[in-house]
């Protein structure tokens, strides 16, 4: 995936503004930032669901031919019908007409844990549950890219680890994934690249260590955060907010 | 019971045949003749020969609509649907212009001649159609006296009325539907030497005459008919002090559908009881 | 694909059924042989030029309206939308309403018919801009403004209408039936019945997608602003049909996809033609109903399936309380 200068407006403010960022095969890129960073707007954005300025190399392509190179997960968990959850994941396979030589649906019932659920109605299912099964739609899908927004909201620790888990199964398989996390800690701990948005700009871009600095993190999130490098990796811990008046800052 | 009815129709068709000989007529009268519609009921009642009406509405036996109640009583009566009517083996079949449109345009595509007569809405259709379906069913003789005698009678009470003082009267039915101008019930009202309000208020048809400008109107005779079985929110309005007021003070006299409704020689009776309610 | 089995079987055995149900007093045989053999016989017309047009209409009927309400619930992902929510149907009374009450009705035999298509037409055509360019609130917005309208002008009609006998055939249309329809009515509905029901069919897979909403159906490669005005201008043929021969039968829209959706997996694909398979099968039972239960005294059809259709919807939605949420 590659974005050139994409800008989204709405009215006269851009809530994507000339954002410019390439998605490579292999990689585990965490998209971060406050609440209205337009990190939602920029995924719609990069897959032409959104009238945007500037280029995408998704938006570019017919439909099928982009829906077949990347999967997009989108943040609303809404499923209108009680439909099974083997079905529902079954929707993953629309972009081939329905065809799965492959078991990619089975993988991804199998990968996210939902075996046990695989003929319950998707609307009784727990928020947790519903979340695992909408991520294994996508991965259903089976496309070189994903696009996931927020999929850890809502999830039970164990759960956030294994999605992230399966994220980097799909990284090293050589497809790539795009997520949106608020966690900052669990996109320090699963990502292999961070991109901090702010006001619809991407204002830093690279390693976790090199994009979670204690400055970027008070400037862009206003809080101050506690580190450490473990055994398991680097950690990170947001412990306070910033007042603006903080002589601190 | 079918092959019965097949039977008979034959014996019938063969009967026509025979009369058609006999007289040498330009074309043979309909055999079997059924039909769909109240007034056509009435006048094919009135003109029919003996057994040539096969069948009749349910309406024409139910004395609230119908002023040959009596008359229908012994006759068969259908629903109007097109497979109750086909299966009659009608020659020829008269409706309404307002009977289910589907049914006769059915009929006409199986075959079945149909004769549709549009409502009466003055005095003088009622000729007319005595003439129409005494066409219709060869007794052409017959309808010409009738109407001839029709005609008179008419004109006799149109002299009588228009000997007398000139008077008011307001129809006023369920809902305060009340009939204007270019209406049958007017023409009644006015063949009885009454002046109907309604036209005056401006109403051309059926139309709803507002409680305030019946009483201010303050027509000479006021008629009503008496409510159906089931109680209704549209006839309280009857029942309202204003109008029972009118009433007390002018005259009433009682509308039936019956007489009303319908195109038929019948209607001379309305204008006979409106003359006798001024 | 059992249950499409299943419903297949229900609709031939009622469309049976309703070929021997009538006034004229034919014995089974006697009927079967008329249909078979034909002919000029009197009881071979009623077969095949009365009860035969009646039969494939409440079919043809049941299954627009059911199909339509299907595709609609799906486009707009709700178990509420029905047919009559697009505004098509209260356009195509109207345009019957008007026929019935200028005469124009009389003048030829399917005036009525091509005048309630016109209108519903014109309806389907606004509502198609308007779902091109908006959303599926706009659609829905723009649907009740068209319904009300049309009903509302219809109401005016019936209002100042100065021929009580008018008035009383607009009411008595309006209640919805089959009876004595023909042949006419079945080859003026039937092509644009099957236009219809081949566009909501090439929409099916869309809907599928679009049960996890917009954004995610479009990142599946549907293209949802061409499936809304695909699945309006596919529901407005089949319900501008159904109401132009037929007149306006409420419920069979709302209540069959509600009924058959568990039966099918929930699958808004899969629901449609389910769905046309048991509204056709309401529908003939309904018009079977009609004859039966009063056959004196010209029961509507639109009548009936209220009547029978809303305790039932209510127990159902009874049942059902506590299993979503």
């Amino acid at each position: 995936m590659s974005l050139r200068s994409l800008t989204v407006r709405r009215g006269e403010c851009p809530v994507v503004d000339r954002a410019t960022l390439d998605v490579t095969a292999g990689e585990v890129a965490g998209l971060i930032g406050p609440n209205g960073a337009g990190k939602t707007t920029l995924m719609r954005a990069a897959l032409g669901l959104i009238p945007h300025a500037g280029r995408s190399s998704l938006a570019a392509l017919p439909p099928l031919a982009r829906a077949r190179a990347a999967a997009y997960l989108p943040q609303g968990r809404q499923v209108a019908w009680p439909v099974p959850v083997a079905a529902l994941v079954a929707l993953g396979r629309l972009p081939w007409g329905g065809a799965d030589p492959d078991g990619a649906v089975e993988r991804a019932i199998a990968r996210m844990g939902l075996a046990a659920h695989r003929d319950r109605p998707a609307t009784a299912l727990s928020g947790g549950e519903l979340a695992r099964a909408l991520i294994a739609r996508a991965l259903a899908q089976d496309a070189p890219l994903l696009l996931a927004d927020e999929p850890a909201a809502g999830l039970d620790p164990a759960q956030q680890i294994r999605t992230m888990q399966v994220f980097a199964a799909l990284a090293a398989e050589g497809r790539s994934v795009l997520v949106s996390l608020h966690d900052l800690g669990l996109a320090a701990r699963h990502c292999t690249r961070l991109i901090l948005m702010d006001r619809g700009r991407i204002v830093a871009d690279g390693s976790p260590a090199a994009v979670l600095t204690p400055q970027r993190l008070a400037e862009v999130f206003a809080i101050r955060a506690a580190h450490a490098d473990t055994p398991d990796g680097p950690l990170i811990q947001p412990v306070a907010v910033l007042d603006a008046n903080d002589p601190k800052i | 019971m079918w092959a019965l009815r097949r039977g008979s129709r034959t014996t019938l068709a063969a009967l026509a045949l025979a009369l058609w000989l006999a007289a040498g007529a330009a074309h043979a009268a309909p055999a079997r003749v059924v039909s769909v519609n109240l007034c056509t009921d009435q006048l094919a009642m009135l003109l029919a020969a003996p057994g040539q009406l096969v069948a009749v509405s349910h309406l024409a036996a139910d004395p609230r609509a119908s002023a040959m109640a009596a008359a229908a009583a012994g006759l068969p009566a259908t629903r109007g649907g097109a497979e109750e009517v086909f299966a009659l083996a009608p020659d020829l079949v008269l409706a309404g212009t307002f009977t289910t449109r589907a049914t006769v345009d059915l009929l006409r595509r199986l075959g079945v001649p149909v004769v549709e007569l549009p409502p009466a809405t003055r005095l003088d259709d009622v000729a007319d159609h005595l003439m129409a379906v005494g066409r219709a069913l060869g007794a052409e003789g017959r309808a010409a006296a009738l109407a001839a005698a029709y005609a008179a009678d008419l004109a006799a009470l149109r002299a009588a009325a228009a000997a007398a003082p000139p008077a008011t009267a307001a129809l006023w039915q369920a809902n305060g539907y009340t009939a204007g101008a270019g209406t049958l019930a007017d023409d009644i009202l006015a063949a009885a030497g009454l002046v109907n309000i309604a036209p005056a208020a401006g109403l051309a048809g059926g139309g709803f005459l507002p409680l305030e400008r019946l009483v201010a109107a303050a027509p000479d005779v006021v008629v009503t008919a008496p409510p159906y079985p089931g109680r209704s929110r549209a006839e309280d309005l009857m029942a309202h002090p204003a109008v029972r007021a009118l009433i007390a003070r002018a005259g009433y006299a009682p509308l039936s559908d019956a007489g009303w409704v319908c195109g038929i020689p019948a209607v001379l009776d309305a204008v006979r009881q409106m003359a006798a309610a001024r | 694909m059992r249950v499409l089995a299943r419903l297949a079987a229900t609709v031939a055995a009622l469309g049976a059924a309703s070929l021997l149900i009538g006034p004229a007093g034919l014995g089974p045989g006697e009927s079967l042989r008329a249909l078979v053999a034909g002919g000029p016989e009197a009881a071979a017309l009623i077969l095949r030029e009365i009860r035969l047009p009646r039969t494939i209409l409440a079919a043809l009927v049941g299954a627009a309206l059911g199909a339509s309400g299907a595709a609609l619930q799906g486009l707009l992902r709700n178990p509420l939308a029905e047919p009559g929510l697009i505004g098509v149907a209260p356009a195509a009374a109207l345009g019957a309403v008007i026929a019935l009450q200028t005469g124009l009705a009389a003048a030829f035999a399917l005036a009525l018919p091509l005048t309630a298509l016109a209108f519903a037409g014109a309806a389907a055509a606004a509502l198609v801009v308007v779902a091109g360019a908006g959303g599926t609130l706009t659609l829905i917005l723009a649907g009740v403004a068209l319904s009300a309208l049309a009903g509302a002008m219809t109401s005016l009609v019936l209002n100042l209408s100065p021929n009580p006998f008018a008035a009383a055939e607009i009411v008595f249309w309006m209640m919805g039936s089959v009876a004595d329809r023909s042949w006419q009515h079945v080859w003026l509905a039937l092509p644009l019945m099957a236009a219809g029901a081949a566009v909501l069919a090439a929409s099916a897979r869309g809907l599928d997608a679009l049960t996890l909403g917009e954004d995610a159906a479009s990142s599946l490669g549907v293209p949802v602003a061409r499936l809304r005005v695909q699945v309006v201008a596919g529901t407005a043929a089949l319900v501008g049909a159904a109401v132009a021969v037929a007149g306006a039968v409420g419920f069979v829209g709302l209540v069959v996809p509600h009924l058959l959706r568990q039966a099918v997996g929930a699958s808004p694909a899969r629901l449609i033609p389910a769905s046309a398979l048991g509204g056709a099968a309401v529908l003939l039972a309904a018009d079977i109903a009609v004859r039966l239960v009063a056959p004196d005294r010209d029961l509507k059809l639109g009548v009936l399936t209220a009547i029978v259709g809303a305790p039932f919807f209510l127990r159902m939605i009874w049942t059902e309380r506590g299993r979503e949420a």
